[in-house]
């Protein structure tokens, strides 16, 4: 009698330990991609802070599909490289449902192949120079007719025709001067210069010098990361104010400013789709309980409410879809919409890029922003600007990345 | 004290009815039959209702979604249209010849140019079927307009037109370069207007002006009134914001003229649902529409025109056939439930008649009619309980007839048997009388038998103070020795153990301790003759050996009891010693009994002559022999009967025996001598414990000192 009670506990045992086996995950794993380290740590954290953020008020509306978004939170150094080897990771080994992340071009066009490899999703959101067009990546930053071109028409339009063009040497600063050199050549304005440095380097005196020199009407300033600090300090010692030579920055945010000495900013301009400064009761609220999380000093802007938005555009695929498969997700995003701290985005069905309204702002002395021009809608993204055809911009990629020893940044070998 | 009852007859009667079976049973159907029935109707109503809602959802869902696509494709269609036209060289041309006036104000070159370009683009409007189609320059001003000539010379980045949608439109056509729409509004003449705004480009792509055209409303209805799928109710309906009113973009089905002039307030709590889609959350679901009815709905937002669709359906035509099936199950329920109360009614009286006829005959039973029986037909437990009940009243019928005979008999049983009761009672009476001068006589003879004990009592006692007086006194024995003790317990009151002591001289004594046969008087007896013996042969003849005191004592006793010729086996066994001080040595002899010594702590035991005093002789003479003991320290000395280790008691009812006797003797010997003697009387108090006493105990212990 013993023996066969036994074998009964014994298969009622392992019935148990079966299901609790076939139990359903309670979570929803979540990639974060950014530089925490390194001259782009500046720019990226913020935006990284941005994702948690609204991860944090998601899960405490009850989550997503019933279920807690964990993010696992990798670092990318800075480098593009290792941003593909850590996008690997995040995608292989820690099975994670999407990736918000990068945000220099050259990162992205690392992680690129891995995620189409494995056929997963990428949220990206930096402005950025266009020229693509994946499946596997939703853009969330600005395409080029969203920032970069208004930015050069408005400027030829009110600040002046002959422009000077500063940028780091990667990918993003080489194409956006292109597409503004074929901007200018069509309004029939002139470019005097254009000039870069390494990414993260402070080596900034030959263009200063340059400059100087040939006085342009408005200088276009493509500078990433820390090396607008040098840039400006330099450009301000020598003479160059706001009143002499308007410098119109595309890398430049509310939180750039922080680092920047604002009072020798003022009355510069910036180009995006958000600023902290737009009245809207969702900005208000998303303002507030960024500030709240991360402290009363920190600001918001573009690239860190695009950062914010991806996780709420994502989300809203995946209720739509019932689903956090990629393929079921990416379906829905079309009709996913948000109402973002910037005024409604959602995502173009046909170039995966988000409709998104274009802000001109003049820099104020307390390190906001003055709207001076808005299109007061959404523009539906292009990424491929009409100067050149699609070939003709592939082909420009392909001679960058061939000078540059198959890399999307000079590494200054 | 309660109420008084009202209506008393009512309530018996509803009583009655409620204790009916037919009632109870009727309930209980309905108790259990109603409330499942009616959860079955209402979850297969409400099943049918959700599934009909889900699948007029889904087909809400996938006509929006057509209806989506096909709005999409229309104006992505329309901007390519006019990107297209913008992009032509007729177009170019004329932006260009009429910015060539902008620092003439000549009437006849503007005439001119009208008439030169106005040909096509009148036709362009025609063929892509715009309101209106505009030329402006890329400082804002209206070049051209084909229907609303008014327009011309406006300057669209005035104040006036600004912030106005054709204003707004421009802009973004100037500053984005790329062509785009506008929001729906109303346009100068108070009519619905979309615009799209492109930038006009000459052929080194160099920007000139922008093109700014009117979608015409009806092909923006065509895109959206498609009734496919909707049936009779349904109907799509294109809202956007305007102001703080969601304003009908298209005409729809139960407002015909509604585009552009019907709008719905935001504000007000029922419109929530359609203020959250022109903010973009799409849903589905019932709701209130705006003629108050209610439809299932399924609403989305469309990015592209910042507007909301709705497509819907009126309830009452999605949930029709739940009608039906509702009103089916209605009657379904109606008919089960009649056909519920006649088969409780039915079954019960089928059950409650046998019933009631069996309780009548029951009664009449009660009443004492044994000779009627109930005739119930029918074959189930009522049947068997109505045959059963004919059997027990056959059966009651048969016991009462044989019952009333058994009273018969009983009476005169019972009269014959009171007669001989009355006989034995007198019988009785008559031996309790004799029995009671019986209990009398009796009485009087155990008072005599308690009178003659009594007598013999008193005797033996004043026997058994002559007997204590013959034995020798505590100062002649201590005379001679320095501590002694005589331990003497009689088996009866008188005793035929005795001990006897002679003083021959200061220094010389003899001491003797016997046992004569029997005890009691018969010993005591035999212990008065051994003692005068004993006085005679020493006292009197002066014979004071021990061996030939026993020799005479043997003589004596035999001579005296004419043993020689009656064979009569009395006499005694017995120790005597005769203790020389002066000469310090003892004599001993023994008749069966014998005598431990203990000197120096060594231990002797010295048994007598295997003959006893007195009895048969067969031997010529009886010779007993004669021990001598050195006395060169303290002597103890102990003579005993058999009577001690005799004795029965113990945990196993056995002899304290010899052996036992001696060491206990041995372990004492040291003590003193009267403390020896409590020692013995209570070891044998203990050993003997409730048994009897079966003879005589005589221990005497001396103390010599030298």
């Amino acid at each position: 009698m013993n023996k066969k009670y036994f074998v009964f506990l014994l298969c009622i045992g392992f019935l148990i330990g079966l299901l609790s086996c076939q139990k359903e995950e309670k979570v929803i794993k979540v990639g974060v991609l950014h530089s925490f380290t390194g001259t782009m740590s500046i720019s990226e954290k913020a935006v990284a802070d941005a994702t948690l953020l609204a991860i944090e008020e998601i899960n405490a509306a009850g989550g997503l599909l019933g279920k807690k978004i964990v993010p696992i939170i990798y670092d990318g150094k800075s480098d593009a490289n290792y941003f593909a080897l850590q996008a690997e990771k995040l995608i292989n080994q820690e099975k994670v449902e999407v990736v918000f992340g990068c945000w220099t071009s050259a990162s992205r066009k690392t992680v690129k192949p891995v995620f189409e490899k494995n056929n997963h999703l990428l949220f990206y959101p930096v402005q950025y120079e266009g020229l693509e067009q994946s499946p596997n990546i939703v853009y969330t930053g600005a395409a080029p007719n969203q920032q970069i071109i208004p930015a050069t028409k408005w400027a030829f339009d009110h600040l002046g025709k002959r422009f000077f063009i500063v940028g780091s040497d990667y990918v993003f600063p080489r194409t956006a001067s292109a597409i503004m050199q074929d901007l200018i050549g069509e309004l029939g304005g002139e470019v005097v210069g254009d000039e870069y440095i390494l990414l993260g380097s402070q080596e900034v005196k030959p263009m200063i010098d340059k400059i100087v020199a040939l006085k342009p009407d408005v200088i276009l300033n493509n500078i990433n990361g820390d090396s607008n600090i040098a840039f400006f300090q330099a450009l301000r010692k020598a003479g160059i104010s706001p009143e002499v030579i308007p410098t119109f920055s595309f890398s430049i945010a509310e939180d750039e400013l922080r680092s920047l000495e604002v009072n020798k900013m003022i009355g510069d301009y910036v180009a995006w789709n958000y600023f902290q400064s737009i009245k809207t009761p969702e900005n208000k609220a998303f303002v507030k309980n960024y500030q709240a999380k991360y402290g009363k000093e920190r600001v918001t802007d573009d690239p860190i409410e695009a950062g914010y938005i991806s996780v709420y555009l994502w989300a809203e695929a995946v209720k739509e879809a019932g689903t956090t498969n990629i393929n079921e997700v990416r379906q829905k995003l079309p009709s996913s919409s948000f109402q973002a701290p910037g005024g409604l985005v959602y995502i173009d069905a046909e170039t995966q890029h988000t409709w998104k309204t274009v802000h001109i702002g003049r820099i104020q002395k307390d390190g906001q922003i003055q709207i001076i021009w808005s299109s007061h809608k959404p523009v539906q993204p292009r990424p491929f600007p009409d100067s050149r055809s699609k070939q003709a911009w592939k082909d420009f990629l392909e001679i960058l990345y061939k000078n540059w020893n198959q890399q999307w940044a000079n590494l200054g070998n | 004290m309660g109420k008084p009852r009202k209506l008393k007859n009512k309530e018996s009667f509803f009583v009655k009815i409620r204790k009916r079976i037919a009632f109870q049973l009727l309930f209980w159907f309905l108790v259990i039959e109603f409330p499942v029935q009616c959860v079955l109707v209402y979850v297969s109503y409400w099943n049918a209702r959700s599934i009909i809602q889900e699948e007029s959802i889904n087909n809400l869902s996938a006509i929006s979604e057509r209806q989506v696509k096909a709005i999409n494709i229309f104006f992505q269609q329309a901007l390519k249209d006019v990107e297209l036209l913008a992009s032509t060289p007729d177009m170019y041309k004329t932006t260009y010849d009429y910015q060539t006036l902008r620092d003439t104000s000549s009437i006849e070159k503007e005439a001119k140019f009208d008439s030169l370009h106005r040909g096509f683009l009148m036709k362009y409007q025609e063929t892509f079927d715009f309101d209106d189609l505009w030329v402006v320059s890329p400082t804002g001003k209206v070049q051209f307009a084909s229907v609303e000539q008014g327009m011309k010379g406006e300057m669209l980045q005035s104040k006036k037109w600004q912030n106005t949608t054709v204003g707004r439109v421009f802009e973004r056509a100037n500053i984005l370069l790329q062509a785009d729409f506008s929001d729906f509004s109303l346009n100068t003449k108070n009519r619905g207007a979309l615009y799209i705004a492109s930038p006009i480009r000459n052929a080194q792509k160099r920007f000139v002006g922008v093109l700014i055209v009117q979608i015409n409303n009806q092909n923006i209805e065509k895109a959206i009134n498609d009734y496919t799928g909707l049936g009779e109710t349904g109907e799509s309906i294109l809202l956007t914001k305007f102001k703080e009113e969601a304003l009908f973009v298209n005409n729809t089905r139960h407002a015909p003229d509604a585009a552009f002039k019907k709008t719905i307030s935001l504000n007000q709590d029922a419109n929530q649902i359609i203020a959250e889609s022109l903010k973009g959350k799409n849903g589905s679901g019932m709701m209130i529409d705006y003629r108050g009815e209610e439809v299932l709905a399924k609403w989305v937002y469309v990015p592209s025109l910042r507007s909301a669709l709705i497509v819907k359906l009126d309830t009452e035509e999605a949930f029709s056939s739940v009608q039906v099936l509702r009103n089916i199950l209605f009657v379904i329920v109606l008919v089960t439930l009649t056909l519920v109360i006649l088969a409780a009614f039915s079954v019960a009286e089928s059950f409650s008649r046998p019933i009631r006829k069996l309780t009548l005959f029951t009664r009449q039973v009660a009443l004492g009619k044994l000779d009627e029986q109930v005739n119930i037909a029918s074959t189930n437990e009522i049947g068997e309980l109505a045959d059963s009940f004919n059997q027990m009243v056959n059966n009651l019928q048969k016991s009462r007839d044989e019952l009333q005979d058994y009273a018969q008999n009983l009476e005169q049983k019972v009269a014959e048997r009171t007669e001989e009761l009355q006989a034995m009672n007198e019988e009785i009476n008559q031996s309790n009388e004799e029995l009671s001068s019986t209990l009398d006589f009796v009485n009087r003879q155990k008072a005599e038998i308690e009178k003659n004990n009594n007598d013999m009592l008193s005797s033996l006692n004043y026997a058994k103070r002559i007997q204590e007086a013959y034995l020798p006194s505590s100062e002649k024995i201590a005379y001679l020795f320095s501590d002694y003790f005589v331990m003497l317990k009689p088996r009866d009151i008188v005793s035929g153990d005795f001990y006897w002591y002679h003083q021959i001289n200061p220094d010389e004594g003899i001491l003797a301790v016997g046992d004569c046969t029997g005890h009691g008087v018969p010993g005591a007896f035999m212990s008065i003759l051994g003692n005068d013996i004993l006085n005679s042969i020493v006292i009197q003849d002066g014979c004071i050996e021990v061996d030939l005191i026993l020799n005479n004592l043997h003589s004596g006793i035999r001579k005296s009891l004419r043993q020689k010729e009656t064979g009569s086996k009395d006499g005694m066994d017995i120790t005597i010693i005769k203790v020389d001080l002066k000469g310090r040595v003892l004599h001993f002899a023994g008749a069966q009994n014998p005598m431990v010594l203990i000197q120096d702590e060594r231990k002797y035991f010295i048994r007598g002559s295997k003959m006893g005093i007195g009895g048969v002789q067969r031997e010529k003479e009886r010779i007993f022999e004669k021990h001598t003991f050195p006395l060169i320290s303290d002597t103890i000395i102990y003579l005993y009967s058999d009577g001690f280790q005799d004795q029965f008691g113990g945990l196993d009812n056995r002899k304290f025996l010899g052996k036992r006797f001696r060491e206990l003797l041995y372990d004492i010997h040291l003590k003193p001598m009267d403390e020896q003697k409590d020692i013995l009387d209570q070891t044998f108090k203990d050993w003997k414990q409730a048994y009897k006493q079966l003879d005589d105990v005589l221990v005497v212990g001396v103390k010599i000192e030298i």
